[in-house]
């Protein structure tokens, strides 16, 4: 036999139907929010990380010495040496003008300088050791 | 509606007609009920409108007046250029079913004697009181010894079908029109609709989410945690601080008020620190070298020899 089913019971489930879905819709809604800040925010991580670990390229940083003494005078004055967790550049009889060169790249590069030790000899000339990690 | 052929699978549903003998029937029977006179109140009126739903409107005025007061639910059927107007409670008619022992559930259609025995040429016998004849185009009852000869309903009803013109039975029609309950139905079926769609939308846009992440993830290369990524970030970023403030200091101390016969003799470095030695030549100079070195750094020692003086200073 077919019953044949009230109404108001269609009615009241139809509501309750629409109300569970109105709040799954909204809590849908709420959570997509949450979703793109958080998407927004981790893109944002991405780009800054991807940015921090190319400017702190641990590789780089020979090139980057190599560079920093590359002026013909200089080199004759510098050597690098490379050990086990840093790499010490070491350039001895620098004159000023060399030395204030050397300084101005020495703070423009970006390398994780660990000891700077920059010593007068004489009137003319000047000493410089740093000391980069690897 | 002219049914132009005979439907097998239609269910045919035994007909009752009411206030005649009691039947017996089975807990899941369903019938049709024929509703006696007594049960619905019918007048046939020439009325100014053209369809049955304006008809409708005038069948409260029609009847206020010559029915008892109460609740009723109003019907109209056109019969040729007139209308057969009908007023029946559905409360009463349901209160009577229930004494007889039919569930609602029981009863598929209802129907009108007026409209269904419209057809009767010898009365039918209703009771062992009362007959049913058709006067002047209206069925109404009689007492059964005003007429001479009477036949059966199972005799009149064989071979017949019931029309399309019947009415369902609902203890809340009187209160509420049901044509407003199905627009509500149907709305809210449409919301429903609505906010199905919307979710099966919303779940591919979250999915879409995920895969935007993917791909970032995938590009950059980042770490397989949030956790670690956070460590990652707050590690190179706290390098960068540091070798920032490293620079920036250094270029502070390139910048010393030095006179004329000063110099540096020594600078050193060393984590978050300078040891700088210098030679100074007048008081004057080396106040404004302090008064200097104060300003940027933290002055934590100074020794003095002649005239070279170290200083060591820190800063955050």
């Amino acid at each position: 036999m077919i019953k044949r089913i009230n109404p108001f019971i269609v009615v009241g489930i139809m509501i309750a139907i629409l109300l569970v879905l109105f709040i799954v819709v909204q809590s849908k809604k709420s959570s997509i929010l949450e979703q793109n800040s958080n998407l927004a925010s981790y893109t944002s991580q991405a780009r800054s990380l991807k940015d921090l670990k190319s400017t702190w390229n641990s590789k780089q940083t020979l090139p980057k010495l190599n560079s920093i003494i590359s002026n013909p005078s200089v080199k004759k004055k510098s050597f690098i040496r490379k050990l086990a967790n840093k790499i010490v550049l070491d350039a001895k009889g620098l004159t000023r003008s060399e030395v204030d060169m050397v300084i101005k790249k020495l703070l423009n590069s970006a390398f994780e300088i660990k000891k700077i030790n920059i010593q007068r000899v004489d009137d003319k000339q000047l000493n410089i050791n740093v000391e980069v990690n690897k | 509606m002219k049914r132009f052929f005979n439907n097998p699978f239609k269910k045919k549903h035994l007909a009752l007609l009411l206030d005649s003998e009691p039947i017996k029937l089975d807990e899941n029977q369903t019938i049709n009920v024929i509703l006696s006179p007594r049960y619905y109140w019918t007048k046939k009126e020439n009325l100014p409108v053209k369809y049955e739903y304006q008809a409708k409107a005038y069948a409260h005025s029609t009847f206020e007046d010559i029915i008892p007061k109460g609740t009723y639910n109003y019907l109209c059927k056109k019969e040729n250029d007139d209308f057969r107007l009908y007023a029946y409670d559905d409360t009463f008619i349901l209160e009577k079913l229930e004494a007889l022992g039919i569930k609602p559930q029981q009863v598929s259609k209802v129907f009108f004697a007026q409209n269904e025995l419209k057809d009767i040429k010898t009365p039918i016998k209703l009771n062992e009181h009362e007959a049913l004849i058709n006067h002047e185009n209206s069925i109404i009852k009689v007492p059964i010894n005003l007429v001479e000869e009477t036949s059966s309903f199972s005799e009149f009803f064989k071979g017949k079908e019931l029309s399309n013109f019947h009415i369902k039975l609902s203890k809340f029609s009187q209160i509420v029109d049901f044509k407003v309950l199905y627009t509500i139905m149907f709305a809210l079926l449409a919301f429903i609709i609505f906010y199905g769609i919307e979710l099966i939308w919303l779940n591919k846009v979250q999915n879409d989410y995920q895969i935007k992440k993917d791909a970032v993830e995938k590009r950059y290369k980042m770490p397989k945690t949030s956790l670690q990524t956070k460590a990652l970030l707050k590690q190179l970023n706290k390098k960068m601080k540091t070798q920032q403030a490293l620079r920036e200091k250094f270029y502070r101390l390139t910048k010393l008020p030095l006179n004329k016969g000063d110099f540096i003799e020594n600078i050193k470095y060393y984590n978050k620190g300078f040891k700088i030695v210098l030679h100074v030549n007048s008081k004057k100079s080396e106040q404004g070298i302090q008064a200097y070195l104060q300003k940027h750094f933290k002055l934590e020692n100074i020794n003095k020899k002649n005239k070279r003086v170290t200083y060591e200073v820190k800063y955050d």
